[in-house]
């Protein structure tokens, strides 16, 4: 494929930033430009394939320190150029998207670790350093930071703060604004915010927490301070099967009710169950993925012996026609599967093991022992990267991740299958529970001819989620964030909130120059 | 206040909710702030506020706003009026907003253990009504008895349980404020979410100047089925504080830690037979039997292995019992011509706390004067220390005493990386030490209050946010 780009940024724009970054740290080249044309969002992954991306960022930089990233700052309105703060790209929402072009400021250089503290049990990092290059250091001093997002081989501490992450631990060890004490934040006129390191203050507003979530469109964050706590001495699997869904929801509220705080809590609706092989009552299934479901050489035994004659459907339709595909539910003969882990000292995690036994035992539980949630927790990182594997097939796939009160989850959980399941092959997981509620992560996979077609299937799915998901009053984000593909929806999300977010657009950056287009604002 | 302004206001809230009597405008001229308790002694001298108004409507509240927003008129927010920061001292003209007739409880969502309530309500009201359901929210400021929950979230407070139950802003999981425009704005009740900023931390801690807090949806807990009580004795004072760091290490959520000074102590437990002395240290956990005990069992070989001894639990009883009662003992002290009694607290960090602490007895001990703290809200990453300074001046002094004592307090604690607030808010007398604590995000915090509120309506001077400053 000939790559033909937009012009880049012109070279004495390129000499400005090469003088402040060194020239070596400053790119132009269309392999550059291209690489960093997208994220991980589903229509540019096509869009990109096709070779139908339309926009570039004219020019790259990687600072190598806060100093060089502030002048990058203060130099871009002197360009007139937009300014996307750039970690590791893995975002599903199109958030760092150039669609005006402009810098893309890598992060990624601003890799250190500052500081780890054992009597305040904090750690200080700079933004760009990679989430699993964080923890191994944090381990190696006895730490865990506890945030486990499925990207954690390729984003950034600064992407998490920039986006509200959430890891697979979430229920124990809180998603990262929970985690957050301090930040360093270089705003759009070049300034630098810093938060005073301290246990809790009532010193005005928590501008922390504006920041946070902001997606580029405020500034840059620079550095986090984040509790750390001591690796876990012990760790207690064990995993449920349950009738239905509702029923495995009620024993998860009853558990966090009761104070109990596993750190993973996962429920697979019964298709998610079956599919993607966390049921452990045959070894065949292990590792499977839904990427594997839809790659026909490599399909599950499972499908294929309880069901041959469906299974052969599925092949031909799973992608297409999501309705026969909807249908291998009837197969999930084993009903949802919860899978629990509890980490922490010995003395607590025996008693929260124990808690948590009697609780799903009480509300009609099977207990399937140790080992489904010991295979999920030695797999837990590679659905990410078996995703691709769909795409082969002329199949997309997306996720969608909504959180609401238990009161409303089981509605929001009708209410998204009934708007989806007519046109996409659709299952969930229920994977951050909290004492008030609840997220759902939907997974959904369709299939088009083309990008222009699966955009607009795509977005028009997107559309009916939303829809159902607002309707019942739930959140339409719970960590994957904004940016480019839900900005449509932040006005159903905020109402006249929004004008309190343009007003503080407009105090920080009015010139829209950081991360334009996004959030709608 | 002009009869043409009355009638307008009239219109609003009806005849028998404006009030502009000489005994209502003072009333609420003030809160307890010790600084304007003990000018008032000397001087006739105060601001008054034009009237007094009390919504019972969000609308109500909305038509205020956009009335005031139009004709400029200054706009206080009350609650409880049991400030120590004088975060509701208003200035001559303004309306003050009494939010105690926004009382109800609007939902109680048992399931979810979410309670929705107008910010207007009594901490203890509040508390009432959970109970009722077998709930409980936790916050047991000081104060609790006296203050809203429209305070609590305006000035981001902490209860003595903070640290099983957190503090205020932990527990927010949604709510409704009214813009100086008058319009209504509310966020979304969901666990958690990744749709831009937190909007609740625009409002929360903003002390009035961004708009009115009308109502929030707050995180409950199960009311707990048990409550065990241990005290234990340090020699040496930083031991106990070592105690604290390693109980929060463990992952143990005592729902109280308290750990008081010789003075303190003395203070605390003036009225127990029997009474304890010396460096205390208080536990409480609540929760389910098994789990209380066990954590129970865990802390008493933390303490026991920083060389302390044992107390009977009687101590940590007699405390919890008589917790509220603190805030009450001031008044005596405060009616009497040269004596003063400040409360003063901060929080830091474990690594920088016993410094700090040593730093500020040296800076403000004295003659005449004693000194006492205590430190609790206990956090993995620290805790917050609470000072009480009380003492006799020649009468007539006791102001110019009080702001030597803070501007001693203010730079110790600058000095030792503590915050100059942990959970008052800010009064007048600590805006430039808050301007060096947050820098630029002080400035970030002005401009966007200038956005919000461009006529300056909401509780001007509060924050220095002033146009003029």
């Amino acid at each position: 494929m000939a790559l033909s780009l937009p012009a880049p940024a012109a070279r004495e724009v390129v000499d400005q930033l090469a003088a402040i970054v060194g020239p070596e740290q400053v790119s132009v080249a269309p392999i550059d430009r291209l690489t960093y044309a997208r994220d991980m969002y589903t229509v540019a992954i096509i869009k990109h394939a096709e070779g139908k991306l339309e926009h570039f960022p004219h020019v790259i930089v990687w600072p190598a320190n806060e100093d060089e990233l502030i002048r990058v700052v203060k130099l871009a309105p002197d360009l007139g150029l937009p300014v996307i703060p750039f970690g590791a790209g893995s975002g599903v929402c199109g958030g760092t998207l150039p669609i005006h072009g402009g810098i893309m400021l890598d992060v990624k250089r601003l890799g250190r670790i500052v500081e780890i503290n054992d009597d305040d049990l904090t750690v200080t990092a700079q933004a760009g350093i990679n989430g699993q290059v964080l923890e191994m250091e944090l381990n190696r001093h006895g730490y865990t930071l506890g945030h486990f997002p499925s990207s954690i081989h390729c984003s950034t501490l600064g992407g998490w703060v920039a986006a509200r992450s959430a890891g697979q631990l979430s229920s124990k060890y809180g998603k990262i604004e929970d985690m957050l004490i301090a930040l360093r934040w270089v705003c759009p006129d070049g300034r630098v915010y810093s938060s005073p390191i301290v246990p809790g203050r009532s010193t005005g507003p928590d501008f922390d927490q504006i920041l946070t979530g902001s997606e580029g469109t405020l500034g840059v964050c620079t550095e986090a301070t984040l509790r750390i706590c001591p690796y876990p001495a012990d760790r207690r699997f064990v995993a449920f099967t349950f009738p239905d869904v509702p029923t495995a929801t009620e024993a998860m509220r009853m558990m966090l009710r009761n104070d109990l705080r596993p750190a993973a809590m996962r429920l697979y609706d019964a298709l998610d169950t079956m599919l993607v092989g966390t049921s452990g009552s045959t070894e065949h299934t292990q590792g499977k993925s839904l990427g594997d479901l839809l790659q026909i050489e490599q399909i599950g035994n499972r499908v294929r012996t309880l069901a041959p004659d469906l299974f052969r459907k599925a092949q031909r339709f799973v992608a297409g026609n999501a309705q026969i595909a909807n249908q291998l539910e009837l197969l999930a003969k084993e009903g949802c599967m919860l899978i629990l882990m509890f980490e922490g000292e010995r003395e607590l995690t025996d008693y929260e093991f124990e808690a948590a036994v009697m609780i799903c035992e009480r509300l009609g539980g099977t207990n399937k022992g140790p080992k489904p949630a010991i295979r999920w927790f030695e797999n837990r990182h590679h659905v990410s990267y078996k995703m691709s594997k769909v795409y082969y097939n002329g199949a997309f796939v997306d996720t969608i991740e909504v959180a609401t009160t238990w009161t409303r989850l089981i509605d929001l959980y009708d209410a998204v299958c009934a708007a989806l399941k007519p046109h996409a092959f659709l299952m969930a997981h229920f994977s951050h529970a909290y004492p008030d509620g609840c997220s759902i992560y939907f997974t959904f996979v369709t299939s088009a001819a083309d990008a222009d077609e699966a955009a607009t299937k795509h977005a028009f799915i997107w559309s009916l989620a939303m829809k159902a998901a607002g309707g019942v009053g739930a959140t339409l984000s719970h960590h994957h964030g904004i940016g480019l593909s839900k900005a449509q929806y932040m006005r159903d999300e905020h109402g006249d909130m929004m004008r309190v977010y343009r007003d503080i657009k407009t105090v920080m950056d009015d010139a829209h120059r950081f991360n334009p287009g996004k959030m709608g604002l | 206040m002009t009869a043409a302004r009355r009638r307008e206001l009239e219109e609003i809230f009806g005849a028998d909710r404006v009030e502009d009597t000489p005994i209502t405008r003072r009333l609420y001229s003030q809160d307890l702030t010790a600084l304007s308790l003990v000018d008032r002694r000397h001087s006739a001298d105060e601001a008054l506020p034009d009237a007094v108004v009390w919504p019972e409507t969000v609308h109500e509240v909305s038509r205020l706003l956009r009335w005031a927003s139009e004709g400029k008129v200054p706009v206080v927010t009350y609650g409880g009026g049991t400030s120590l920061r004088a975060a509701t001292m208003p200035s001559t003209g303004a309306i003050v907003c009494d939010m105690k007739r926004m009382k109800r409880v609007t939902r109680m969502d048992e399931n979810s253990m979410i309670v929705t309530a107008e910010a207007g309500i009594l901490g203890e009201a509040l508390q009432h009504e959970l109970r009722l359901v077998g709930l409980t929210l936790g916050h047991f400021p000081p104060a609790f008895y006296g203050s809203t929950l429209g305070g609590f979230l305006a000035t981001r407070s902490a209860g003595s349980l903070s640290t099983r139950y957190g503090p205020i802003e932990d527990m927010v999981i949604s709510l409704q404020a009214v813009l100086p425009d008058g319009s209504i704005v509310k966020t979304r009740t969901a666990p958690r979410s990744a749709t831009g900023p937190d909007f609740n931390h625009v409002f929360l801690g903003s002390q009035g100047t961004l708009g009115i807090i009308t109502r929030a949806s707050l995180r409950c807990r199960m009311a707990p089925a048990t409550r065990t009580f241990a005290a234990y004795k340090f020699a040496d004072w930083n031991d106990g504080v070592t105690a604290m760091r390693l109980m929060m290490r463990k992952g143990l959520l005592p729902a109280a830690v308290r750990y008081s000074d010789p003075p303190e102590t003395a203070r605390t437990f003036a009225r127990m037979e029997d009474e304890p002395d010396g460096n205390v240290l208080v536990l409480v956990f609540e929760g389910h039997d098994r789990r209380a005990l066990l954590e129970a069992s865990i802390a008493a070989e933390i303490a026991l292995s920083c060389h302390c001894t044992q107390l009977g639990e009687e101590a940590a009883r007699h405390w919890f019992d008589h917790r509220f009662a603190e805030a009450y003992r001031r008044s005596p002290v405060l009616a009497e011509d040269g004596a003063y009694m400040e409360v003063i607290d901060t929080a830091a960090t474990w690594s920088r706390l016993p410094t700090l602490i040593a730093s500020l007895r040296d800076a403000l001990a004295g003659e005449g004067r004693q000194v006492s703290l205590y430190v609790a809200n206990a956090s993995s990453v620290g805790a917050s220390v609470c000072l009480t300074v009380q003492g006799h001046t020649p009468a007539g002094e006791e102001g110019k005493t009080l702001q030597a004592i803070w501007t001693a307090a203010l730079s110790t604690i600058r000095q030792g990386g503590g915050t100059v607030s942990y959970r008052q808010g800010i009064g007048p007398w600590q805006i430039d030490a808050l301007k060096e604590e947050l820098g630029v995000g002080y400035d970030l915090l002005r401009d966007m209050k200038r956005q919000i509120d461009p006529n300056g309506i909401m509780n001007p001077g509060a924050f220095g946010f002033d146009r003029t400053s």
